[in-house]
């Protein structure tokens, strides 16, 4: 029957999870959790009507407009499609043609009249009508809007090069060869302002996923602990097993279950930014999740042990708000640091090197490219010095309060090196 | 067997413990006895190793009690207590397995015991959804899980109603059958003198009495007699050198100086008439109680 140490934290971290994962309040709470994060990233993007793909309506009149409007249509429907294939690589626009991505729906129109009354009258975004002296104009209303224009300008300029081309004699495929040379593409060195956004809502995604879920399993750590003391079932509980294991069993079980909700958390983001279509988003999520959950995991590991302590001081569930306070308090400053403090430069550098603050502020800096990955993992391994000394001071509040059930205990009476505590 | 050698313990310079010894036998029921703060549940925590004594040892058979001894006895603590939330199958399986029990070993006893002790269909109801009488039982179960070695209840009567007190007894005499040594606590001395086998009465912090019930209750029968006559018993009040404590018309209660006079005694009553009853009072546990733990 020799069992050993990690089977019995085993046990323990497993009747943590298994409580909790049978409370109602708890499986309903993380639901909705779920469900505001997928609402947050799917509404904005009904909004913005799913694609980023502008749509319009060109009224075209004359024949040699009609067939300019119907190469521009052509044009932009490529263009969506290279678009597509593109979208895995963010920092890459519309490399194939050069041509902007739009969806063109063409309405023909008697005369030159017509076509402009059904832009007087919204029915068209613009129209595309042929001058008494056969050249081209486009009209608009108050304006033609950029990527119209571009699109209609370029396909006229492109048709009438393959004309000239034509009756100078030059081979078909040689003019098809020369319209599928790729023109520049961009690459951005520093992300596009949108870039910019998206990750600025990711950060403040990431401090509030930190806060609550730090705070909300935290807390669960302090209150189980509480329990244990007021049922009085700690008792046999001690008499079964030394104290440190049956608090590294509770740290890892609620460990677990807090990194397991926060990973859920960014799956189903990652899931609904990508089904949506915003590429940006999920990219960038991609990117800096990982990061993030690391130091998710070493931040809540940090502080869990203090949690426990703070639940061994108080005596009924009641003492956890006052002996829970200070954690409370240190949570939500690196909440409200990750939100103030957002742009690159030496307050946030430091931010990054703090180890309550670190786990919000240095998945920032490697999101925005501020930080090399060596910057990290310096910052990781002064959340895990930090940690170890927290633990042996947590461990030893932990054990010192643990049996005194009778009053909230306080943390000198705790800290004092007893053989074992008093029972009362 | 249970031994414990010159424990002592003190808290906050309060000595509590004095160099408490006894031990407690195989097979036998043993009723540990004391007022309140006697030290009783501080003994009984030293000896499952939640308390580490100042001074003096735990052994068990003849080896100082380690972790790995004390994991296979069963604890009922003074403060009743498991997981409310929890229901009396996960909870006793739990808590088995924390006992080095095996899962499957674990769910099919605490089945067994459930099933024993008749909460059989409220076995998946969350513990704080029974009635008190069902949740001391699944106490009871929590102390027995494992198969223990060795039992220490305190206070394992209080608050239970009297078929509880039954069925708990009934629990006691059988693991005691088993060859299990049982220490239990209690203020309830009539019930503790009825189911005891061995007695150990602590105060002010010493063991000041143990052994076996009856040797106890002998040992301290002094030369008091009882006796029911013919006639009426006044004249007693003249015999020399005899303690009268009370006479009823024919009934008397006496103490003679010394116990080997009783012959004498005897042979001057029936001298006077007949004699119905002549018998040597044994004194009660609690009058032993009484008088030792003054």
């Amino acid at each position: 029957m020799n069992q050993s140490g990690t089977e019995m934290i085993r046990l323990i971290a497993g009747r943590e999870m298994s409580t909790k994962l049978r409370d109602k309040a708890f499986i309903i709470s993380s639901l909705v959790m779920l469900a505001l994060v997928a609402l947050s990233i799917i509404i904005p993007a009904l909004f913005l009507g799913g694609d980023d793909h502008p749509k319009y309506r060109l009224a075209v009149s004359g024949s040699s407009a009609g067939q300019i409007a119907e190469v521009a249509r052509q044009n932009g429907a490529d263009a969506i499609k290279a678009d597509e294939v593109d979208d895995d690589n963010l920092l890459t626009r519309s490399g194939e043609t050069g041509l902007p991505a739009a969806e063109l729906t063409l309405v023909e129109a008697d005369t030159a009249d017509a076509a402009t009354d059904l832009v007087r009258t919204e029915s068209a975004d613009a129209a595309l009508v042929e001058k008494a002296d056969g050249t081209l104009e486009i009209v608009g209303g108050s304006s033609v809007d950029g990527d119209l224009s571009t699109l209609i300008s370029l396909s006229f300029q492109s048709a009438q090069t393959q004309a000239v081309l034509q009756e100078a004699g030059v081979p078909a495929e040689a003019i098809t060869a020369l319209q599928e040379i790729a023109p520049p593409s961009e690459r951005l060195l520093e992300g596009t302002s949108e870039n910019e956004g998206v990750a600025m809502v990711l950060s403040l995604a990431f401090a509030l996923l930190f806060y609550f879920t730090a705070l909300t399993f935290g807390l669960t750590i302090a209150q189980s602990v509480v329990e244990e003391k007021q049922s009085r079932v700690i008792e046999i509980l001690v008499a079964a097993t030394p104290v440190r294991i049956l608090l590294a069993g509770k740290v890892l079980g609620n460990g677990i279950l807090a990194l397991g909700q926060v990973a859920l958390l960014l799956a189903i983001g990652l899931a609904t930014a990508s089904a949506t279509g915003q590429s940006e988003a999920a990219g960038l999520l991609l990117s800096s999740g990982g990061w993030f959950l690391l130091f998710f995991a070493l931040g809540f590991l940090m502080l869990a042990c203090v949690w426990a302590a703070s639940g061994a001081l108080a005596a009924r569930q009641e003492d956890l708000q006052s002996t829970t306070m200070p954690l409370q308090l240190v949570l939500a400053v690196p909440f409200f640091a990750a939100i103030y403090i957002t742009d690159p430069g030496t307050p946030l550098k430091i931010l990054s090197y703090v180890p309550f603050t670190s786990p919000l502020s240095m998945p920032r800096r490697l999101m925005i490219g501020d930080a090399a990955w060596w910057e990290a993992l310096i910052s990781l391994g002064i959340i895990a010095a930090t940690g170890a000394l927290l633990i042996t001071f947590a461990a030893r509040l932990y054990e010192g309060s643990l049996l005194r059930t009778s009053t909230k205990t306080s943390i000198a009476a705790a800290w004092k090196k007893e053989k074992q505590p008093a029972l009362r | 067997m249970l031994e414990l050698d010159g424990i002592s313990r003190s808290f906050d310079g309060r000595r509590v413990l004095d160099g408490i010894s006894f031990s407690v036998e195989p097979g036998r029921l043993t009723g540990f006895v004391g007022s309140n703060g006697a030290g009783k549940t501080t003994t009984m925590r030293i000896i499952l190793g939640v308390l580490a004594p100042d001074s003096g040892a735990v052994r068990w058979k003849g080896q100082t009690a380690d972790r790995e001894a004390r994991r296979h006895f069963g604890y009922m603590p003074e403060e009743r207590g498991l997981y409310p939330k929890m229901n009396p199958l996960d909870q006793l399986v739990f808590l088995a397995r924390l006992h080095g029990v095996g899962a499957a070993e674990a769910r099919r006893k605490a089945a067994e015991l459930l099933e024993q002790l008749g909460l059989g269909e409220r076995m998946k109801d969350k513990l704080e959804s029974l009635s008190l009488g069902n949740q001391q039982r699944v106490q009871v179960a929590a102390a027995l899980i494992h198969d223990p070695v060795l039992l220490v209840l305190d206070e394992p009567f209080s608050g239970l109603d009297p078929i509880t007190v039954d069925t708990m007894t009934a629990i006691l005499r059988t693991s005691a059958a088993g060859g299990v040594p049982v220490l239990f606590s209690s203020h309830q001395l009539d019930l503790v003198e009825r189911i005891c086998d061995d007695l150990v009465i602590v105060a002010g912090g010493g063991v000041v009495a143990r052994g076996t019930v009856s040797e106890l209750r002998h040992e301290r029968a002094g030369a008091r007699f009882r006796l029911v006559l013919g006639e009426d018993a006044g004249w007693l009040r003249d015999v020399p050198g005899l303690e009268v404590l009370d006479v009823d018309g024919r009934q008397a209660l006496v103490e003679l100086p010394d116990v080997s006079h009783d012959q004498q005694l005897l042979a001057t009553a029936m001298q006077r008439g007949a004699v119905h009853e002549f018998s040597r009072v044994i004194p009660a546990l609690a009058d032993i109680y009484r008088e030792v733990a003054k």
